[in-house]
């Protein structure tokens, strides 16, 4: 059987502040910069979710994509959408919701939630057109 | 695992295709339920952005991984030829009883492009097919 990949792109902005309540503001500042500034800001974050499996020889499909729109709306885009991050991911607000401690939360949010023989290969997370994450679980 | 030294080339090609999803052996509600807009009767159709990447050693004389001409025409012979404007489930070899899933089409591309890469003595490394922007299937020519 052919392995392939497919990728899926969905859209998704939230709010956000970098910053670590238990060091002072100008620690703060020195790391995470004008991400620190005390009002927060927010993004237009583009989320790439790639699966891998065989193509289902009845349908031509890894997956069924109306089930992959609806997984990934209810655990990630309905809970994150138009949110701010300190508030909603399951790290709370340490270590601050950095992409990189959100491409985690939305990994386990996912993972266990494709229907097997279907998997979760990558997640790739645009957070502005400079800055792209990619994170394929856990070693 | 790449060999030392290898780069990667990218060449992407455009081509329009029109496409149905429809088992004749299953019911229309069967078709429609799992298939949805894709089973309308009469085929629909995208603009398909096709990602082909070779992997190879950089020729010290010309500086290439495989001259940019020698991809453009494998492209142009076996896939563009093949499926620019036509509808895939009538008029593509193949696709009779093979849904033209964008899975499907990247596999089916592979298997007739990689011969003549391995002809030029270059690894194809990846095919990845756009239906659009939000959608893409990529074979890397493993089995599972």
């Amino acid at each position: 059987m052919s392995t392939v990949y497919l990728g899926r792109l969905y859209r998704f902005n939230a709010g956000h502040r970098l910053s670590r309540p238990d060091r002072d503001p100008d620690w703060n500042l020195e790391v995470f910069g004008k991400c620190s500034y005390e009002g927060g800001h927010g993004h237009n974050y583009d989320l790439e979710v790639v699966i891998r499996g065989a193509p289902d020889p009845l349908t031509g499909r890894i997956i069924s994509l109306e089930l992959l729109d609806t997984i990934v709306n209810e655990k990630v885009i309905e809970p994150i959408d138009h949110r701010n991050l300190n508030e909603v991911l399951e790290t709370g607000s340490t270590p601050p919701p950095t992409t990189e401690v959100l491409i985690r939360d939305i990994w386990n949010r996912l993972a266990n939630s494709i229907p097997s023989p279907a998997e979760l290969e990558l997640l790739r997370i645009l957070e502005t057109e400079k800055n792209l994450f990619e994170y394929s679980g856990p070693a | 695992m790449s060999a030392p030294g290898s780069v990667d080339v990218t060449r992407k090609v455009r081509f329009c295709a029109a496409h149905r999803y429809h088992r004749q052996d299953w019911t229309p509600e069967k078709n429609r339920e799992v298939f949805g807009a894709c089973n309308n009767p009469y085929g629909h159709g995208h603009n398909y952005e096709l990602e082909v990447t070779i992997r190879g050693s950089v020729d010290p004389l010309t500086g290439m991984v495989i001259n940019l001409r020698r991809i453009d025409e494998i492209l142009r012979e076996k896939i563009v030829s093949r499926f620019d404007h036509r509808h895939i489930n009538e008029e593509v070899e193949g696709f009779r009883d093979n849904i033209p899933t964008t899975e499907n089409l990247a596999v089916y591309i592979w298997n007739l492009i990689e011969p003549e890469f391995s002809k030029e003595e270059v690894e194809l490394s990846r095919v990845r097919l756009r239906e659009d922007s939000f959608l893409y299937a990529e074979y890397r020519g493993e089995s599972s």
